[in-house]
């Protein structure tokens, strides 16, 4: 019970000093402007119905997914760095919740306040699609696709984010990042260069978008559903294997002190 | 005494500043290389380092470092003006990665590893160099406004940064959008890498390539005169970042 | 040099009134600031040391008025600032730092500049380590060098916001000194919380609360307006009640005295007591909390 507690209290104080950053919802509202210009099939959320309800829907997840999971990682990039620079961190090492509790109760939090931005703008395009359609199915279509093509890579870009900065320098990593998410979601394997674009391993959301809802993007084409569970398995139990490894190296640090 | 405070500047910035473009170049060159040994063509990851890594790497460089300073009021009660502080250590900063950006343009070109052409090989070698100069030196420019703006705007480091990723990639993923939409060549950072033309380059590509690189230098020099303008805000200088 | 302040009022942005059309005369030497957390002391030293603004009113700095840029910056020549919070800048070592702090503040002359940075280690007894880098520092090191970076331009004006925070028994009593023999040719403005570091070094004083001046004044002033109502009660251990507001409380082994102020004798056994400053202080607030306007 008192873990719980422990849980309850570290998420709910991480979910607020989050949620409350005006800058966050400032991030979110010129990424979106920057989507909303973006031309093509959905010029302003004005969606050009030529493909069936289910891809529609999933093809509006994946294409959020080009770009605000890097506001997500720039914006969680600095979580433990500001429990250092407001010495936090030692006000919360002197308690006796243990770290694991805390870290999780960190990673939930932060990034449950990140994503309700996101969710928010996701279903201005899904009560767009809903006022041109009158399908209500698309409510529960956009549920899935939000879970199972959003979420995943935010998840996996969150676990990243809050733990590399223990490392390094935060604007290094924030740089790092931004190159990897071209690197690894965008950059043709064609290229030459070696890459994770395409593979099991992009958090885009390709092989859910893919697999479960029949949305096809130039680099993931016709996969299968249990390659998206493998690709959605992979980028959850990497997200976890991230966060023990900085459970694991903060113990030592601490151990070390 | 001009040399002592350049001096000053540039250390107390950190090494950081200093490292970032070696570090990049360095990766791009060994990534080059690589490519050479696989006998695949490095020119559009060359072109691509130095116009589109290089700039944004200076954009977050630069929004962490005006975003916010340790002894902010401490510079707002001396004689030497705050403003002129703050572009002193963009001059350092751009003029530093200008020279990474040229040695390593000179170092490729003597390993024999070329950049995406932007002429035709029978204009002077000068043009040559001088348009792959304003291939990078635009969008750097427009990435430091853009950052210096944004930083003072939100005075928050990760903010900024998220913003210039955001428009980073934007760039790169809507590139085609970008470039078939009229209004939107004032803001079309990286032509040279993402729409690489084969064989003959035609002279209305090149102006409008030319035409574009300075419309982005005019619109870096408006975000710099806006950032100045914000340097003139104490009270928005003297907000701490305390949200976050 | 007199400061000369009238009717200085500041609104920040948002709506925040800090100051409410403030007049005030500070004169040579040292002088005082005292105040509650939020009374404005921060917001009235900034617009002094020119970073801000005021919304209204005027300052005259000895021939300089501050509303005007010009008059800003011929301050800002000859002024010394210790703010509450001073960062500093982590990778530069102290010595470079003040050498940095000497060119911002215009001390064009390298040898003069590095002589005077090398004397001012030496004052605040830092010159061993003072190739280290700042953020090897303690909190009250930092504060040693934040001084010392306030007398570096040998300034004409000082503002100093909570100088000796921070600081051991031994340093603030050496810095206590040397402020007030720095105000014997200069205006020192000192801001603390700390009573004490008033009444040892400052003859003025002036007292803040909400954005206004409740008190300005001699410091014997304050004291004598607290005269009668300092008393002290010895009790065997229950803690006395009544309309006044315990001071100090002394465990003496079997009982335990308390010094309260008050309007009246609060027992019968009470014995009045001489006011100190502190005494004085704490009876402006509370006649301040119970509305009573009380300026000198």
């Amino acid at each position: 019970m008192y873990w719980l507690a422990t849980f309850y209290g570290v998420f709910n104080y991480e979910f607020r000093m989050q949620f409350r950053r005006l800058v966050l919802w400032i991030t979110f509202l010129c990424i979106a402007a920057l989507l909303l210009l973006r031309g093509g099939s959905r010029f302003f959320l004005v969606f050009a119905l030529n493909q069936p309800l289910l891809p529609l829907v999933a093809e509006w997840a994946r294409s959020l997914n080009f770009l605000v999971p890097i506001a997500a990682g720039v914006l969680l990039a600095d979580r433990l760095a500001r429990d250092r620079k407001t010495r936090v961190d030692e006000l919360f090492t002197s308690m006796p919740g243990p770290l694991s509790i805390r870290l999780a109760g960190k990673y939930a939090g932060c990034t449950l306040a990140t994503i309700i931005p996101i969710f928010l703008f996701f279903s201005m395009g899904v009560g767009s699609i809903l006022y041109q359609t009158h399908n209500l199915l698309a409510i529960p279509y956009a549920l899935e696709a939000f879970a199972t093509i959003s979420l995943p890579g935010i998840l996996f870009v969150s676990a990243f984010s809050i733990a590399c900065p223990f490392l390094l320098w935060v604007p290094l990593y924030q740089f790092l990042f931004v190159g990897y998410w071209f690197w690894g979601n965008i950059l043709s394997p064609q290229i030459g260069i070696p890459t994770l674009s395409g593979t099991l391993l992009t958090p885009v959301g390709g092989y859910a978008a893919s697999g479960f809802f029949g949305d096809n993007e130039q680099l993931i084409q016709n996969a299968t559903a249990m390659q998206a569970v493998e690709s959605l398995s992979l980028l959850l139990g990497i997200s976890l294997l991230v966060m023990v490894a900085l459970w694991w190296l903060m113990r030592w640090e601490q151990a070390r002190q | 005494m001009y040399l002592d405070r350049l001096l000053y500047e540039l250390k107390l910035m950190g090494k950081r500043v200093v490292l970032t473009p070696i570090l990049v170049m360095f990766g791009i060159a060994l990534i080059a290389l690589f490519l050479e040994q696989r006998a695949v063509d490095p020119s559009r990851i060359l072109s691509a380092s130095l116009e589109i890594i290089i700039p944004l790497a200076t954009g977050i460089v630069v929004a962490t470092i005006t975003s916010q300073d340790n002894a902010i009021e401490l510079q707002l009660t001396v004689p030497k003006k705050y403003d002129r502080t703050v572009f002193r250590r963009l001059i350092i900063i751009f003029v530093w990665t200008a020279c990474i950006a040229l040695l390593s343009g000179i170092i490729f070109y003597a390993l024999n590893l070329k950049f995406i052409p932007l002429l035709s090989p029978s204009e002077p070698a000068i043009l040559q160099l001088l348009t792959q100069v304003l291939a990078w030196l635009a969008p750097t420019l427009w990435l430091i406004g853009t950052g210096v703006c944004l930083a003072l705007l939100l005075r928050s480091r990760p903010a900024s940064s998220a913003l210039l990723g955001g428009i980073w990639i934007f760039e790169i993923v809507f590139k085609d959008y970008i470039a078939a939409t009229s209004w939107l060549h004032p803001v079309f950072l990286f032509p040279t890498t993402l729409i690489p033309l084969a064989g003959i380059i035609p002279q209305n590509y090149f102006n409008m390539w030319l035409t574009t690189r300075l419309e982005l230098i005019g619109t870096a020099l408006a975000f710099l005169f806006i950032g100045w303008l914000l340097l003139h805000d104490p009270e928005g200088l003297l907000k701490t970042s305390s949200e976050e | 040099m007199n400061i000369e302040i009238s009717d200085l009022s500041k609104i920040y942005r948002g709506g925040v009134q800090a100051l409410h059309a403030i007049d005030m005369t500070i004169p040579g030497g040292m002088f005082g600031l005292l105040g509650p957390n939020g009374a404005g002391k921060t917001t009235l030293m900034r617009i002094l040391a020119g970073i801000l603004r005021p919304s209204s009113g005027s300052v005259q700095i000895g021939e300089y008025n501050i509303n005007t840029e010009r008059g800003r910056i011929s301050v800002k020549r000859m002024l010394g600032y210790l703010p509450q919070d001073l960062g500093m800048y982590p990778d530069l070592s102290a010595r470079e730092f003040l050498d940095y702090v000497g060119i911002l503040k215009g001390m064009d002359n390298r040898r003069i500049r590095h002589q005077r940075v090398e004397e001012l280690l030496e004052i605040v007894s830092l010159t061993n380590v003072a190739n280290r880098k700042l953020k090897t520092y303690s909190g009250g090191m930092k504060r040693r060098i934040g001084i010392a970076q306030a007398l570096l331009n040998d300034p004409k004006l000082l503002i100093v916001d909570e100088p000796t925070a921070g600081l051991d028994p031994e340093e603030r009593i050496r810095f206590r000194n040397l402020l007030s023999d720095l105000g014997g040719e200069r205006t020192v403005l000192l801001s603390t919380h700390i009573v004490e570091d008033i009444a040892q070094t400052c003859r003025n004083l002036a007292i803040m609360k909400s954005g206004k001046v409740v008190f300005q004044g001699t410091t014997a002033e304050l004291v004598g307006q607290t005269r009668g109502k300092v008393w002290i009660i010895t009790s065997q251990g229950t803690k006395p009640e009544g309309n006044f507001t315990v001071v100090s409380t002394l465990n003496m082994g079997s009982t335990i005295q308390y010094r309260v102020v008050g309007d009246l004798p609060p027992h019968a056994g009470a014995v009045a007591a001489e006011p100190s400053l502190e005494d004085g202080y704490v009876w402006l607030m509370r006649e301040q909390r119970a509305s009573i306007p009380l300026i000198s």
